[in-house]
């Protein structure tokens, strides 16, 4: 039975994939090193690499079934292992690190091939939904254009008042008068991180700023910038906020979460604004109405 | 109703599924007449485009009758016979008021998955993975059809299902892959690919004015149906070098545009062929290469390599350095089908173009497993299935060879 925990590593390993597949994208040099490899012509084998983790990881994170791409996780672990090992009868290669290397590989092989068997077992754990616990950063943002003219964009913004009809995946927000709102976040592990938004300053058409009040488990400041986008594409939206973690583990901890995965949640609820804008309703698919396989799935029997 | 399931790699089953239900004031149900099996599917199927789930529906070619309206829907009532495009798209975003509905920017209520893949997402699509939104698909009895003001188009009277079915995708998609080529007189084009979609690039060619076309593929009665009802010079890639013959056949040249109508899953031969294979196997790549990276070497100088065959994510041995010291252009897309319906539509009507030479197969909805089987494997020279739904009952376990 693939529980919680066997979908949990599954989509750890997944973000791992991501994670590293970026890295050796953007710094195979720095990579090569970390593994011990020389430089120069390992870079475009790192890329290679690169590439598969990344596709394997959005395999993992976004297949209903991600044992396939977990078996390509493990063929890749073959794949660097024989690499590794070459690497070690190289000449310029650092042995010591190779040997490190490999041994984490095998132990990353290890790793694999158990998600994979737990999560063989039944194809039907979704591995949606997921969060990448991540470097520190905790900034979070994300931007977006709607067609529409700056004033009418502010306008239908309502200070925070719209928030509860599009904010839902990255907090929830209920607002309790026009300076005032409370902000619930749910991370992974069960944990809520909550707090009241203040608004602090208000520039029409231009700009709300806010941080956070006395009753909050975070403490920080945030704003959402308006401005006309050129060519006559409407209005760019900015939103950010900066969280200060006020240390201890919980703090640390909603800080390492404060990253990409939670932009992204922040990205989806302001293409749900753009939508409302644009079109009057939030565009609904059968994946929205019932998350994960269509409902549209085979009746049981 | 009944709908054709994905039930994991290389399975797909005709399973019973809940009725679809208006889930926006803009959407129509479309009660089902005709929908088809298109070579994207096999993408699916075969295990290339992630985020599929088991039991999701495919299909995203097909037309009916509107049985259900929204609230917001102005100009479809019940009973109105329309055909869907593949594509959905919202009719006001800044993509869509330039065209270019396949890149809608609010039809993806996935958009954050495409995003990781691609760096931003492009448009729903009916029946093709959670990637492009998780929208259920068309080979089935009913479907549901977001936008309804924006995407689909009346059949006039008097049309066949099967003179208008094309509509919904591979006839703009093969015109497209021709009107990417930006072609002058005189000019020669090479189509890779001649399954529906190629055979559609090739007699978009002629009518966008080219001199020449030629087509390339390994099945005898792919290249036959290219050379009899397109019109094309074919060339046999197992029988001939393609790079050779092409440059024979243009004086050196090399042909002015070339279309990869193959895509993702192209076959070959050699080591480039089995170093894809295993790189796609393991998951270095996602994309084989063999016909888009042949279709670059063989372009000429200044030319332009239109791409419509899919492609889903990375691609090894990409050949960059020929596009880019021999001045190519490269030109792609997911079909702006919206964009190409109504042109076409008059075409038909006008009698320039007939698509339903393509069609090899009518087989009832219960009997899409089969349908897939031939088309991927090229069985009784299968070139494009039809499937009716409601249909069963007189043809059960067989099917017209038209
Ligand atoms: N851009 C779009 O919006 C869009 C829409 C529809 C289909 N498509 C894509 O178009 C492609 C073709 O679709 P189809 O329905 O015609 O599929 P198909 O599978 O019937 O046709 C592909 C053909 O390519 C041939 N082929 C394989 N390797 C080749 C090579 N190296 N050289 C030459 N020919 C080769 C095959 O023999 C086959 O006949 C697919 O990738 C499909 O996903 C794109
Ligand atoms: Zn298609
Ligand atoms: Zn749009």
């Amino acid at each position: 039975m693939p529980d919680a925990s066997a979908r949990q590593l599954a989509r750890a390993l997944g973000w791992f994939s991501v994670g590293i597949g970026l890295a050796a994208l953007a710094a195979p040099t720095k990579v090569a090193q970390w593994v011990g490899l020389p430089g120069g012509g390992s870079q475009a084998l790192l890329r290679a690499i690169g590439l598969r983790e990344i596709a394997s990881g959005v395999g993992i994170l976004t297949k209903d079934d991600p044992s396939s791409w977990l078996w390509a996780r493990v063929g890749g672990d073959a794949l660097d292992l024989a690499l590794l090992t070459r690497a070690m009868g190289d000449e310029q290669a650092d042995r010591g690190r190779v040997a490190a290397a490999t041994a984490a590989v095998i132990g990353l092989t290890a790793v694999d091939a158990y998600a994979t068997r737990q999560m063989s077992q039944d194809p039907g754990g979704s591995v949606q939904d997921s969060h990448r616990s991540a470097p520190q950063e905790p900034r979070v943002a994300s931007a977006i254009t709607v067609s529409a003219p700056v004033g009418e964009v502010f306008a239908a913004w309502e200070g925070f008042a719209s928030l509860p009809r599009f904010m839902d995946s990255f907090a929830t927000v209920r607002v309790t008068d026009d300076r005032l709102s409370h902000w619930q976040m749910s991370l992974p592990g069960g944990l809520t991180v909550a707090w009241d938004a203040v608004i602090t300053d208000i520039e029409p058409n231009e700009r709300i700023a806010w941080r956070t009040g006395d009753n909050s488990t975070v403490s920080g400041s945030g704003e959402v910038r308006f401005r006309p986008a050129p060519g006559d594409r409407g209005t760019e939206i900015i939103f950010s906020a900066t969280f200060d973690p006020p240390g201890g583990e919980l703090g640390s901890k909603v800080a390492g979460l404060f990253t990409d995965p939670l932009g992204v949640k922040l990205n989806n609820d302001l293409r749900r604004f753009k939508q409302l804008t644009e079109l009057g309703e939030i565009v609904k698919s059968d994946d929205t109405v019932v998350p994960g396989p269509n409902p549209a799935q085979p009746v049981a029997g | 109703m009944k709908a054709t399931c994905f039930m994991g790699r290389n399975k797909v089953e005709v399973q019973e599924v809940p009725d679809p239900k208006i889930l926006n004031a803009s959407d129509v149900i479309v009660k089902i007449t005709s929908t088809a099996i298109c070579g994207s599917d096999l993408h699916l199927v075969d295990g290339y485009i992630p985020a599929v789930m088991h039991g999701d529906v495919l299909g995203h070619e097909f037309m009916g009758e509107v049985v259900e309206v929204g609230s917001n829907v102005k100009t479809l009532k019940s009973g109105d016979r329309v055909v869907v495009p593949f594509d959905i798209a919202c009719g006001v975003c800044n993509a869509c008021r330039n065209e270019m509905y396949s890149v809608c920017e609010n039809s993806n209520p996935n958009a954050w998955m495409a995003a990781s893949m691609w760096g931003h997402a492009g448009a729903g699509a009916f029946g093709y993975s959670h990637l492009t939104g998780g929208y259920a698909g068309g080979q089935a009895e009913y479907a549901r059809v977001p936008f309804a003001d924006v995407g689909p188009m009346k059949v006039p009277d008097g049309m066949t299902d099967e003179q208008v079915l094309f509509l919904s995708d591979i006839l703009p998609t093969g015109y497209m892959g021709a009107d990417l080529c930006d072609i002058k007189p005189g000019d020669v084009i090479a189509v890779w690919g001649c399954g529906p979609v190629g055979q559609f690039a090739i007699a978009s060619a002629y009518l966008l004015g080219a001199e020449r076309v030629i087509a390339i593929d390994r099945f005898e009665y792919r290249l036959r149906m290219a050379r009899e009802k397109a019109g094309a010079e074919t060339i046999d890639y197992e029988e001939q070098d393609v790079l050779d013959t092409l440059k024979e056949m243009t004086g050196g040249r090399g042909p002015d545009a070339c279309i990869d109508a193959v895509g993702m899953e192209a076959h070959g031969h050699g080591p480039m062929w089995i170093y894809d294979r295993a790189m796609q196997a393991a998951r270095v790549e996602t994309d084989r290469g063999t016909a888009l990276r042949e279709a670059i070497m063989a372009c000429r100088n200044g030319g332009t390599v239109s791409i419509i065959g899919v492609y889903g994510g990375f691609m090894d041995k990409f050949p960059i350095g020929s596009i880019m010291n021999r001045s190519l252009t490269i030109k792609t897309g997911q079909t702006h089908v919206q964009r190409y319906m109504r042109p076409l539509l008059e075409r038909i009507q006008n009698g320039e173009i007939d698509p339903t030479f393509v069609i090899t197969h009518t087989l009832p909805l219960e009997q899409a497993p089969h349908g897939y089987d031939i088309f991927k494997n090229k069985l009784d020279e299968c070139e494009k299935v039809i499937l009716k739904p409601g249909a069963v009952s007189a043809t059960t376990g067989s099917y017209a060879h038209a």
